[in-house]
């Protein structure tokens, strides 16, 4: 079993060992403190079920085979953006970038600040209305959607709606605009984050599934400025970086 | 245009877009008003840039803060939080923060014609913004969207909402030295004045585009930028930033532009901002439509 | 298949004339590169559709006059602009057979400003920004979303 000691951003003794640390202070008290710089303990590309194999319905297998296809065809663009042009590769697929990623929390929105590409996607746990969306953006999908989370305990509990069916889960699997993605983000122990995914979207999998990410604790950093479409132009790959 | 009020002994000195009137007396009905003017002689890249068409206007999107928002930091070198440029937009800075004529040499002055004249005609010269690239730290800070500072002893991080940007200020060097390859950003390096952070940027990857109308910069042009943090105890703290531009390729001597941050918690969820799904399309040319801009 | 169209100018959409200099500069695209006197119109069907705000772009597979598949990127308005007049994005799908037409690229290269869309079952959608910045149209609407 393992013994979780929680962190919380609170005191000073709290606040010393950040700031010994170089990570910032979140202003919030008595919230769980997932703020540090992390790195994915065992690099995938393909974002695996806890148990059994992706339940796909017959339309998403029809479109998994299609992506299979295409990408044995090397026709990235058509169905992998984020491969072919460095589009935003979404929720769930950036907790799966090889590189590195910062949490900050503050004001009750956590910002997941990624080395890929300068990449943020963030969870609103602030309880706080939306801000004014004067051009209505809301109306249309995004790569990242929206994210509500609140906290149960140690646990970020967090629900991801209205995204783009532009993006993949992660190399070859797809999804509608329907999909439903909720997350359970704690600290297993003081250097290991965990990300337990579940995948709701009944068009292509007849039931929700989970996927569990870990992650570890890295050194503070000045994370070097990546310009994927830098390395698209230069014929590098783009997602991930390596 | 900056106005700056000097109170000596007897008289009063208003320096206005670089005219200096002078009030002798202690004022009402016996004052002497003195108006010193000193000849303005413009260059001839004065007289170029003054002849170019004038720039757009820029609208201010200021809203007051809530009167429940949480507040800075009590230090003063605490930066902490989410700010936003919410004053109008200068499309072209024209003039430095004293209301003086941006120093142009002959050389800075056809280029901000070109570019002008190219965005004029439609057919613009590629740029960072335009293809989706890091635009450089005064740009990025300028457009009227939230960023948030995240700040420990050794690295301050300004993650932007516009461009997913990030600059970093370098407050120990020797942690964090330069890095091999040349960033559009540039490498930022800071350190404490009293109360006042003063950053110096430089070893920008390509040359700048200060602004929409393209202000230049080069490749080897140095920034200098002063950050305070102001809280007038008047439920309107902000941070004020000058930006001294130190490139001798485009100008005759140094000068100073302005801008102030408003402080606003609301705007620390940012919208999602994706250039890379339209600049990245592989049907698309790589200057997306844009000119490619003459060497100089 | 390459061409050249300017979108997306500079990152940032700014007003272009005095007529729509008033309102906030965020909530307009220029319409300087574009030929507000000429409208052409095209057949196709959409690759894809780039929702954002201020603006979008909608990137047509068509037919050129030798019969070649070409691509073209039209911008318009955002998804507020559409929702008044009843659309969503989700009524734009990939394949979808739509008409279209636009002001073309100052430039030449294919595509524009978009000024109407047909979609497949008939419902139209009217650019009123393109139409207040073509000449001969009246003065610009008020843009952008309703004061406080």
């Amino acid at each position: 079993m393992i013994k979780s000691r929680p962190r919380h951003v609170t005191g000073a003794v709290v606040a010393g060992a950040l700031l010994a640390a170089g990570i910032a202070i979140s202003a919030a008290a008595a919230t769980p403190d997932l703020q540090g710089v992390w790195k994915l303990a065992a690099p995938t590309k393909t974002l695996k079920p806890v148990s059994g194999s992706v339940p796909f319905t017959a339309q998403g297998r029809k479109q998994y085979e299609e992506n299979k296809r295409l990408q044995a065809k090397g026709d990235y663009d058509d169905y992998d953006i984020t491969l072919s042009r460095c589009n935003n590769a979404g929720v769930p697929r950036l907790m799966m970038t090889p590189e590195r990623f910062k949490i900050w929390q503050r004001f009750g929105i956590v910002t997941f600040d990624f080395e890929w590409n300068r990449a943020l996607r963030q969870i609103d746990a602030s309880g706080q209305p939306p801000r004014e969306d004067m051009l209505g953006r809301a109306l249309a999908t995004t790569m990242t959607g929206t994210s509500k989370g609140h906290w149960e305990g140690d646990t970020l509990v967090a629900e991801t709606t209205n995204l783009s069916d532009r993006t993949l889960l992660d190399d070859l699997v797809p999804h509608t605009q329907d999909i439903k993605v909720i997350e359970h983000l704690r600290l297993v122990d003081p250097d290991t984050l965990e990300d337990r995914i579940t995948i709701d979207d009944s068009a292509y999998f007849k039931r929700p599934w989970d996927a569990v990410l870990t992650y570890k604790r890295q050194p503070a950093a000045v994370f070097p400025e990546d310009v994927c479409l830098d390395r698209v132009q230069a014929h590098q790959a783009a997602f991930p970086s390596r | 245009m900056m106005t700056e009020f000097v109170w000596r002994s007897g008289f009063k000195r208003l320096v206005l877009a670089g005219v200096t009137v002078l009030a002798l007396g202690a004022g009402g009905a016996g004052a002497q008003i003195l108006v010193i003017q000193p000849p303005i002689v413009l260059t001839p890249a004065d007289t170029l840039v003054s002849e170019l068409p004038p720039p757009q206007p820029g609208v201010s999107n200021a809203t007051p803060l809530a009167a429940d928002a949480p507040m800075p930091s009590a230090d003063p070198r605490d930066l902490g939080g989410t700010w936003i440029h919410d004053q109008a937009l200068a499309f072209r800075m024209q003039r430095d923060m004293y209301g003086v004529l941006v120093p142009y040499n002959m050389d800075g002055a056809k280029v901000l014609e070109r570019r002008v004249v190219s965005l004029n005609k439609g057919a613009p010269y590629t740029n960072a913004s335009a293809t989706c690239r890091p635009p450089g730290p005064q740009w990025q800070r300028d457009l009227n969207m939230p960023f948030q500072i995240f700040q420990s002893p050794d690295v301050i991080e300004f993650v932007f909402e516009e461009y997913h940007g990030r600059w970093y200020v370098i407050m120990d060097p020797a942690k964090a030295p330069p890095p091999r390859q040349k960033e559009y950003m540039g490498y930022s390096v800071g350190h404490w004045s009293g109360d006042t952070l003063v950053v110096e940027s430089s070893g920008f990857k390509q040359a700048l585009w200060m602004d929409v109308d393209g202000t230049p910069v080069s490749a080897n042009g140095k920034l200098i930028q002063r950050i305070r943090k102001v809280d007038n105890a008047d439920h309107a703290p902000f941070l004020e930033i000058e930006t001294t531009v130190v490139d001798p390729t485009y100008y005759t001597r140094p000068w100073t532009v302005v801008r102030t941050f408003a402080w606003q918690p609301a705007l620390t969820s940012f919208s999602e901002y994706n250039c890379e799904e339209q600049i990245g399309d592989p049907t698309v040319d790589a200057d997306a439509g844009l000119i490619p801009e003459p060497k100089d | 298949m390459t061409h050249r169209s300017v979108f997306h100018r500079l990152g940032l959409c700014v007003a272009a004339g005095a007529a729509i200099a008033a309102a906030p500069a965020f909530a307009h695209h220029s319409f300087n590169a574009y030929d507000m006197s000429k409208t052409e119109t095209v057949s196709g069907s959409i690759k894809e559709f780039r929702w954002g705000a201020p603006h979008s772009s909608m990137v047509l597979i068509y037919l050129d006059k030798d019969g070649k598949q070409q691509v073209m990127s039209v911008v318009s308005g955002s998804p507020l602009a559409f929702s008044k007049q009843g659309l969503a994005p989700r009524d734009f799908h990939r394949g979808d057979k739509v008409t279209v037409t636009y002001h073309p690229n100052t430039s030449g290269g294919p595509g524009g400003a978009m000024a109407s869309l047909t979609l497949p079952d008939g419902k139209t959608y009217k650019d009123s920004e393109a139409a207040a910045a073509a000449p001969g149209a009246g003065p610009a609407p008020p843009a952008g979303p309703p004061q406080k």
